[in-house]
């Protein structure tokens, strides 16, 4: 069609004749030269932040005071903890009082018990009897930071999960519904091919943007890293990467 | 503002808040909020309808970002949670009674385009259009969007966005006509209760004004 440029083809059917063509051309002109509406009115962002609000109160199971203010939507440092903290402040919440237990039975744990004001307790990760709702049999430590996490700089990140003062992680409980489940936990084990004893560590986060988690293992040729989708199941899971750890 | 928001991705943003950071959403939100707003601005044409929908539209992407699989942008999947809110709203609003709005002349001639007048017989005639058109038109011709982008956003073929793009541009043309029989006053919220033009492809609403058939092919929906 001679009336057509190159610019058409990624814009107007085909199939039009040159006078069609011609009214194309002046209806999308005019459409895109109508004032852009402009940044969401202030009130409009207030709704909306006072919505999220909520819901983020929700989340975290409590219920917004009256006549809280609104927080407007700015961007603030995250606040990280460890999740078996946030778990412990949340059977805490349910369970008015009782002692909970850690998320990953690490043998070398200290026991202690975990006060009311989950936002205070000790950092030290805590065991004993009584936790409802979590109720692991899998070890290893369980986090859900967020860390972006590189295909260059895999290995060095995952031994952080390692180290003695662990990287930080979020504080929602609930949020990390598959890190929260031994058995669900379990079951993205098997997915990747490691053993339910060989959790050395668990974090979701990001592999070079995606969603992930990162296991670490120890297998038959010692320990790895290895990075799953946060569908995490036998079936399901895709083994986005893997490497061996010093 | 701090350096760790400012750098991370928005699916790395998207990851943190299904990982529970309590921050992660809201920054999403502030990266983007502008353009989504245009959208629902623009698709609804109505201030409050575009509130009530972007606000929808967040709630349900704060619920559901859990299952973003990172097969698209989060921005491409943002846009499409929005395009879909205002879509409901304008199934909805046209299920619902009209309210005619106060009568005013058409536009006199396409040399007025420009003026604020035009532009709003251009919304009103914009918001006559089947949601499909109208959908395609904004974000192909309004916001800017690529064909293929666009066809991301509403999950279809890029031909399809094509087609829906040419057949509401043919729609509209035949309503900004000011000696057309298609031209005059629209009834109904412009939320999207306005009657739809009625093409090859639309579906009639009672008490709508039939636009002349259109000059395209078929659609070609993906099944």
């Amino acid at each position: 069609m001679s009336n057509r440029d190159p610019f058409d083809d990624d814009v107007f059917d085909d199939h039009l004749d040159a006078d069609a063509l011609a009214e194309q051309r002046e209806v999308r002109a005019l459409l895109s030269s109508l004032p852009d509406p402009g940044p969401v009115p202030p009130d409009v962002v207030d709704r909306i932040t006072r919505t999220l609000r909520t819901l983020q109160e929700q989340d975290a199971g409590r219920t917004p005071a009256a006549g809280a203010s609104v927080v407007p939507i700015t961007p603030r440092r995250p606040q990280h903890r460890p999740l078996w903290l946030a778990a412990a402040a949340a059977v805490m919440l349910a369970g008015g009082g009782a002692v909970v237990s850690q998320l990953a039975s690490d043998t070398s744990a200290t026991s202690t018990s975990a006060s009311v004001a989950g936002s205070s307790a000790s950092p030290e990760r805590t065991s004993g009897d009584g936790a409802r709702g979590v109720a692991p049999d899998t070890s290893g430590r369980v986090y859900a930071s967020g860390t972006p996490y590189r295909r260059a700089d895999l290995v060095r990140q995952a031994a952080a999960l390692l180290a003695p003062s662990p990287p930080p992680a979020a504080e929602r409980p609930g949020a990390a519904g598959l890190l929260m489940d031994s058995t669900a936990l379990s079951a993205c084990l098997r997915a990747v091919g490691a053993a339910a004893g060989s959790l050395l560590a668990a974090d979701l986060g990001t592999y070079e943007g995606r969603p992930a988690v990162v296991l670490v293992v120890t297998g038959r040729s010692g320990r790895e890293v290895v990075v799953a989708d946060q569908d995490c199941r036998p079936g399901a899971a895709t083994r986005l990467a893997s490497a061996p750890m010093p | 503002m701090t350096s760790d928001s400012d750098d991370a991705s928005d699916a790395e943003l998207l990851a943190a808040h299904v990982a529970g950071d309590p921050d992660a959403f809201a920054e999403l939100v502030r990266r983007h909020q502008d353009r989504l707003w245009a959208v629902a601005l623009r698709t609804l044409a109505d201030r409050e309808e575009a509130a009530d929908a972007l606000q929808d539209a967040l709630v349900s992407a704060y619920r559901r970002a859990g299952s973003f699989r990172g097969d698209a942008a989060v921005t491409t999947w943002l846009h499409r949670i929005v395009v879909n809110a205002c879509l409901d709203r304008v199934r909805r609003a046209r299920a619902r009674p009209t309210v005619p709005l106060p009568e005013r002349e058409p536009a006199s001639g396409r040399d007025e385009h420009a003026s604020t007048e035009a532009a709003l017989d251009v919304r009103a005639a914009l918001a006559r259009l089947p949601e499909s058109q109208r959908a395609a038109l904004v974000l192909v011709d309004m916001h800017g969007l690529s064909v293929a982008e666009a066809a991301a956003v509403l999950e279809v073929a890029e031909g399809t966005v094509k087609s829906r793009c040419a057949r509401g541009r043919a729609a509209l043309a035949a309503l900004l006509q000011p000696d057309s029989p298609a031209a005059g006053p629209v009834s109904g919220s412009s939320a999207g209760s306005g009657n739809p033009a009625t093409s090859s492809d639309v579906r009639p609403v009672p008490g709508g004004t039939p636009a002349p058939p259109s000059r395209v092919g078929s659609e070609g929906e993906r099944a």
